[in-house]
């Protein structure tokens, strides 16, 4: 029984190679798109909020993202729907709700490492940058946030593999992506299908996973010594 | 610090060149054809696809949309073009009644939703279907059936109410509709005790009678499993269900837009097996057994076929499109 | 910590006092919505399978994690580490799949699914939580004279508490939203309401399936973080503060 689970599905996988590299394209195109407005959303909220004498917005805003963070992403998909279908002029299928799901979720993890990385920057490095002249502006651009890239890049990452998962879960609302082929192999006891919807997406995460932690260590190495 | 700019830049650079290959993968078209979560729907939905884009049209395919969300995307023009099952389009879409026993002559259905859905700005093309009846039904195994002598529903609803409950698989859908389970136990006076039921997706009814952790499950008239596993489809003998035949929709804005689409779709429909004469005794022609075979190929063949593949042999075999 | 308590405690009742909205005035058309008992019965249902996954995953993993930072084991922490961290990026849609055509499908497979998935963070902290602890704490500990199950039970467990009670709420709220999506594989629960709205778009139906499950994580992760808080040693509370 098990000998043919695999055989069928390797056998899919071998003839199907074309289908596959579409549902990946869509599913990266989807990941792609959110996590990029998530990530200019996101720096830029948590920049905002770690402004001076906005304290008790910032208190506000990053307890919101860490609750946002708890809750499941099947329920927060299904509360989205409604909500996206009455606005009136947003396409309530297909691609459009999927990625505006994405973004609200992914930018919650950036929004907080954004936050916390600014107001962990020490306040000396600061003074020495306010001593040198430096106006609250460039402060931010040369201090502050070179200092906090790597913990930004972290919250990128998460972001990234969390994308992944969600965006498997977009054929709720005709998108594309993994979730075709296993809702399509359940429904249709397609064995093969789910297995192969299974493996490809876990590896798209696995892999998104390396290289978004290659781009942070080398960031954080990166900055680290233009920072000296 | 450069180079750590010069870091973001690429990595974003990389995202959204795979945003463009992404979005160079899925041709944005004229046309937009939605279709329902099951193989069958999927095969009709690449009949059209290919069959409108050898027409010249861009055609661009939304899969796997829950029955209502289709609907509402027809009705708001998000899908221009879809297959509709006329019972599923007169109880749940219109949310009409339907009270049994044959009252409604099948073949009157099309012509009904012809008039009933013409406010809605939807145009049903009923000059040739495709009479598939893709009905909700009961199954059991064979060898349940034999030995407790149950064959029709009246049967089961006697079974369940002289002799014992037994359990039930079924899809969520069919829980929920207005043509699904609670309306069935009232026209059967049944009543089926919650723990007694199980609920998941639609695909999995059968294997759960198959591995015998159901006794009764729901399946699709069209579906090939049921033949494959030995199971006997209970007949429906109150006339519960309406047929579930399939016609193209089409938005009406569309329709006169690109008139010439009505006689591309009455012709793609009519190389499906048409019935004989109306209101014969014989109501339905071979259709559901050729799209039961569509169905065989994309799921059971070994090794199973693509439902694109299965459309494409389709329309070639009919002459619709060239090989 | 209090402002996060009060938006938690207000989210959860704005989403329970919905959900209760819908029980029993979302009816729309033919559709009528799940009735209060039944919504007792998924979250009861809901709560077993994170319930038995859970316990499970914490009985295996911190055990998994004592394990493997013992002197002779060591070699495996850093592997079953990184194992745990590349686990995790697997999609739960994916795993919950991908483990029916295995184990079939009911709640048995769920919770199979899920304590795959649970076990991952748990491990992990574990295993992080132990080998964190400052050597010279051992060290001296040793030199006062302690057998090295006193060490264990004195030194190490209460040290990396708070780690693993981390860890412990981490898998939990994967847990909660992952035994949703084990619906799918007939595992009942929450998951099943909001999967029996989306197939006919009936939006109470949905939501108060999808609130409910929200209102689930929510509580008990504000119980958790409230367990982690109180079990973090006071020296440490204090260095987390002015750090």
């Amino acid at each position: 029984m098990e000998e043919r689970i695999f055989q069928s599905t390797w056998h899919y996988i071998n003839t199907h190679w074309p289908l596959i590299l579409n549902w990946t394209a869509q599913h990266l195109q989807m990941v792609a798109i959110a996590t990029a407005i998530a990530t200019l959303l996101g720096v830029g909220v948590g920049i905002y909020i770690a402004g001076e004498g906005r304290e008790s917005l910032a208190n506000v805003v990053v307890n919101m993202a860490e609750i946002m963070l708890t809750i499941p992403s099947l329920a927060l998909y299904t509360m989205m729907i409604p909500l996206l279908g009455s606005i009136p002029g947003v396409q309530s299928i297909g691609m459009v709700p999927a990625i505006i799901a994405l973004i609200l979720y992914a930018q919650m993890p950036i929004i907080e490492n954004t936050y916390t990385a600014i107001r962990e920057v020490s306040p000396a490095i600061i003074e020495a940058g306010r001593g040198m002249g430096m106006t609250p502006r460039e402060i931010l651009y040369r201090v502050k946030l070179p200092l906090a890239f790597p913990v930004i890049m972290a919250g990128v990452r998460n972001a990234v593999v969390m994308s992944v998962g969600i965006a498997a879960l977009a054929v709720f609302v005709g998108g594309g992506g993994f979730g075709i082929p296993i809702f399509r192999g359940i429904r249709n006891l397609r064995v093969d299908l789910i297995l192969t919807g299974a493996i490809f997406s876990s590896i798209l995460a696995i892999i998104l996973d390396w290289l978004s932690g290659i781009v942070e260590r080398r960031l954080s190495w990166r900055s680290r010594g233009g920072g000296k | 610090m450069k180079k750590a700019l010069t870091f973001v830049l690429i990595f974003s650079l990389a995202l959204s060149t795979f945003a463009v290959i992404g979005a160079a993968a899925q041709p944005k078209g004229k046309l937009t054809v939605g279709t329902k979560d099951f193989t069958e729907q999927w095969i009709v939905g690449w009949m059209l696809k290919l069959l409108l884009e050898d027409r010249g049209y861009e055609v661009s395919l939304k899969k796997n949309l829950p029955s209502p969300t289709l609907r509402a995307g027809l009705e708001s023009g998000d899908i221009d073009l879809m297959m509709s099952y006329d019972g599923t389009a007169y109880t749940t879409y219109l949310g009409r009644a339907y009270k049994g026993e044959g009252r409604v002559p099948w073949y009157a259905f099309p012509w009904a939703l012809k008039v009933l859905d013409k406010p809605n700005g939807l145009t049903w093309i009923t000059e040739k279907g495709l009479y598939v009846n893709n009905t909700w039904a009961l199954c059991v195994k064979e060898t349940w059936a034999n030995e407790n002598g149950v064959h029709s529903i009246s049967d089961l609803a006697d079974y369940i109410n002289n002799a014992e409950q037994v359990k039930w698989a079924i899809g969520n859908e069919f829980y929920e509709r207005p043509d699904g389970l609670p309306a069935l136990q009232e026209t059967y006076g049944f009543e089926i005790k919650r723990n007694k039921l199980q609920l998941m997706s639609i695909g999995l009814t059968m294997r759960q009678v198959d591995k015998d952790n159901a006794i009764v499950g729901m399946i699709y008239g069209t579906d090939p499993h049921a033949k494959a596993m030995g199971l006997k489809i209970l007949k429906d003998d109150k006339g519960f269900w309406p047929p579930y035949n399939l016609f193209p929709v089409i938005r009406t804005e569309t329709l006169e837009e690109h008139p010439e689409l009505k006689g591309i779709l009455i012709k793609f429909a009519g190389a499906f097996p048409q019935p004989k004469m109306l209101g014969g005794t014989e109501a339905y022609p071979s259709a559901q057994k050729t799209m039961m075979e569509l169905n065989h190929e994309a799921d059971l063949s070994d090794p199973p076929k693509d439902p694109k593949e299965v459309a494409e042999e389709f329309l070639v075999e009919h002459g619709l499109i060239e090989g | 910590m209090t402002g996060k308590r009060i938006m938690s405690f207000v989210l959860i009742f704005v989403m329970v006092g919905l959900t209760i909205y819908y029980t029993f005035y979302g009816a729309q058309g033919w559709y009528s919505p799940a009735t209060g008992q039944e919504m007792l019965l998924r979250t009861w249902e809901h709560l077993k399978l994170v319930g038995i996954a859970e316990l499970l995953a914490i009985g295996v993993g911190i055990s998994g994690g004592l394990l493997i930072t013992r002197p002779g084991l060591k070699f495996l922490a850093t592997p079953v580490t990184a194992i745990a961290n590349v686990g995790l990026a697997i999609p739960p849609l994916a795993l919950v799949a991908g483990v029916s055509p295995f184990f079939g499908i009911g709640p048995r497979p769920g919770i199979i699914a899920l304590f795959i998935y649970s076990l991952l963070p748990v491990l992990r902290n574990a295993t992080v939580g132990i080998e964190d602890i400052d050597r010279s704490v051992i060290e001296s500990a040793r030199g006062m004279g302690m057998s090295k199950f006193q060490i264990f039970r004195k030194i190490e467990l209460p040290l990396a508490l708070p780690v693993i009670v981390a860890g412990i709420r981490t898998s939990t709220i994967l847990c909660v939203g992952t035994a949703a999506i084990a619906a799918l594989i007939n595992a009942g629960g929450l998951g099943q309401i909001i999967m029996r709205g989306q197939s006919v778009n009936f939006v109470a139906l949905m939501l108060q399936g999808a609130l409910l499950t929200a209102a689930l994580a929510v509580t008990l992760d504000l119980l958790l973080s409230e367990t982690e808080h109180a079990l973090t040693p006071r020296g440490l509370q204090l260095n987390k503060e002015t750090e």
